[in-house]
């Protein structure tokens, strides 16, 4: 199916259709919510709601811009929701939460990159993370991102530039150069 | 100007388009919320009201889903063949009927053909299956041999002695060659090829061929999958593993498979991802477990990137102590990378977060 039939079927609720294109975006998109959902559960929580809106709007959706990007859009103001819900509601972990994960990536220096990228993206600071990730990875303006966080555009700025150079400073020390 | 955000290039690079393995049950989750919505009317219509009583299906047996795809299926061809059959030159239609070992002959070569539409094979098919299939069959040959009255005398002879054998080869057909509901009036049959190449002990790249498929699937035999006609896999754990890349073309689906053994000697049995340096004697260290590392080492790092502990000892034990105050870390997460290899020169490596919490 290419694309245009794939929406329109969509729109007329076709189930076959939806997990079509359910299948063709969502390894791409749980790895976007993962970069601002730094839980994996939480994360897949967010791309269940993402792709609930994605097919309750989709009539919304105008055939000659990019699906892909389309779709993406949705997957990231939705994990802006959340992260937003989060901050209002954070509670701590109960000790009794103290988990073991038995998780094992073993890998090749080639295959290093990205899973370890993603783990440094995770691993900073909710504020950095959000702004790097919307302004580095999914390339808004800092106007943009002004308007989306409610912050001033020099706060994203400067978060930026933060999030950047603890970045640098993480890459330098672990001697990962490319 | 150059290389001034060589960070934002790297991890958009890396990032942009990075995929993430997701886990089946995300669909089912989407669809189950999808089908609320359609009953609560929230952007009703017919079709999404026929969208509902699908899931529903769906919901209450998933056999029985395939069961009616195959029955469909039947019906299909059924109708096709023999109508194929009478519409070709009615003259020689008849002679062949009245022979009835050349038309058990025929029988065969409709069974061939179905079977290479059906191609694939997956054996989850049930006894119930094929018993609607028969009784669907019965009725169905005989309205299509029934509809050829140009043929004189010979309807008698059509029922009595070729319809029977048409039908048990079909249905013999969808019992022993089972369930894949194939594409009806597709022209090239799907196929798969693959190839591997071993870049290190346990680490292999994969690649797929198939001319017309829409999708490729692989399962690395170990858990894990991957959709694209190329994929690189690196195997954790020593074992003959058994690959198999899919292609999926509308509801067909072939594979292949091989088999490959890997051996890992070395492994990381426990990674912790909390501790909690209170002295309550309870998880107060950081450690992990591990087997036949070699050439170990671990960095703990805070959010800023500076490194609170270093070791080259998997049997390393930290109290959570900052190496340069000396005083146990704030609350928080912290961040830690371990490399090693074992005997056989297998990297092993983990990244991951652990939080703090006194």
């Amino acid at each position: 199916m290419n694309e245009e039939t794939l929406v329109k079927e969509c729109v007329s609720g076709s189930a076959k259709a939806q997990k079509e294109l359910f299948d063709a975006f969502a390894p791409k998109m749980l790895a976007v919510a993962m970069r601002y959902i730094n839980d994996k559960e939480r994360a897949e929580d967010v791309l269940q709601d993402a792709f609930i809106k994605v097919f309750k709007n989709i009539y919304n959706f105008k055939l000659d811009g990019s699906l892909e990007g389309w779709v993406r859009k949705i997957v990231v103001n939705t994990a802006l929701d959340q992260l937003r819900k989060d901050k209002k509601h954070q509670t701590d972990i109960e000790l009794d939460d103290v988990s073991f994960e038995l998780k094992q990536i073993n890998h090749t220096e080639s295959q290093l990159q990205a899973d370890y990228l993603m783990t440094l993206v995770q691993s900073l600071p909710d504020g950095y993370r959000t702004v790097f990730n919307l302004f580095a990875i999914e390339g808004y303006s800092h106007k943009e991102i002004a308007d989306l966080l409610e912050i001033t555009e020099s706060t994203s700025k400067s978060q930026y530039s933060r999030a950047r150079s603890v970045l640098r400073e993480m890459l330098e020390k672990l001697n990962i150069e490319r | 100007m150059s290389d001034k955000d060589y960070i934002k290039e790297l991890f958009q690079n890396e990032l942009g388009n990075h995929q993430v393995k997701v886990d089946p049950q995300l669909w089912q989750g989407v669809q189950s919320q999808l089908g609320n919505i359609a009953s609560t009317g929230a952007s009703g219509s017919a079709a999404v009201a026929g969208k509902a009583s699908f899931l529903v299906k769906i919901g209450v047996a998933a056999a029985i889903t395939t069961a009616t795809i195959v029955t469909t299926y039947v019906l299909v061809n059924n109708a096709d063949t023999p109508t194929e059959n009478t519409e070709t030159p009615i003259e020689q239609v008849a002679p062949k009927v009245v022979d009835a070992s050349v038309k058990t002959d025929e029988g065969n070569i409709i069974q061939n053909d179905v079977v290479a539409d059906n191609m694939t094979s997956d054996s989850s098919i049930d006894l119930e299956t094929s018993t609607t299939n028969n009784t669907v069959d019965h009725s169905s040959t005989q309205s299509t041999t029934n509809s050829t009255p140009e043929i004189p005398s010979q309807p008698e002879v059509t029922t009595g002695t070729s319809a029977p054998p048409v039908t048990n080869d079909v249905g013999s057909n969808n019992s022993s060659n089972s369930s894949t509901p194939p594409v009806k009036g597709t022209p090239v049959p799907l196929e798969i090829s693959i190839e591997f190449e071993k870049k290190s002990n346990q680490h292999y790249a994969f690649s797929a061929f198939s001319k017309d498929a829409e999708k490729i699937e692989w399962d690395f035999g170990d858990g894990t999958s991957f959709s694209d006609d190329k994929a690189e896999h690196v195997f954790n754990e020593s074992g003959t593993f058994t690959v198999t890349a899919f292609a999926y073309r509308k509801d067909e689906v072939v594979k292949e498979t091989l088999s490959l053994t890997v051996d890992v000697v070395g492994k990381i049995t426990k990674l912790p991802t909390i501790f909690t340096p209170n002295n309550d004697g309870s998880n107060d260290e950081f450690f992990i477990e591990s087997e036949g590392l070699l050439d170990f080492s671990i960095v703990i790092m805070n959010d800023k990137g500076e490194v609170l502990f270093e070791s080259n000892s998997p049997d390393f034990r930290w109290d959570g102590r900052d190496r340069k105050t000396g005083l146990i870390a704030d609350n928080g997460f912290y961040f830690y990378i371990i490399t090693a290899k074992d005997m056989l020169d297998n990297t092993i490596s983990q990244h991951q977060r652990l939080q703090l919490k006194k």
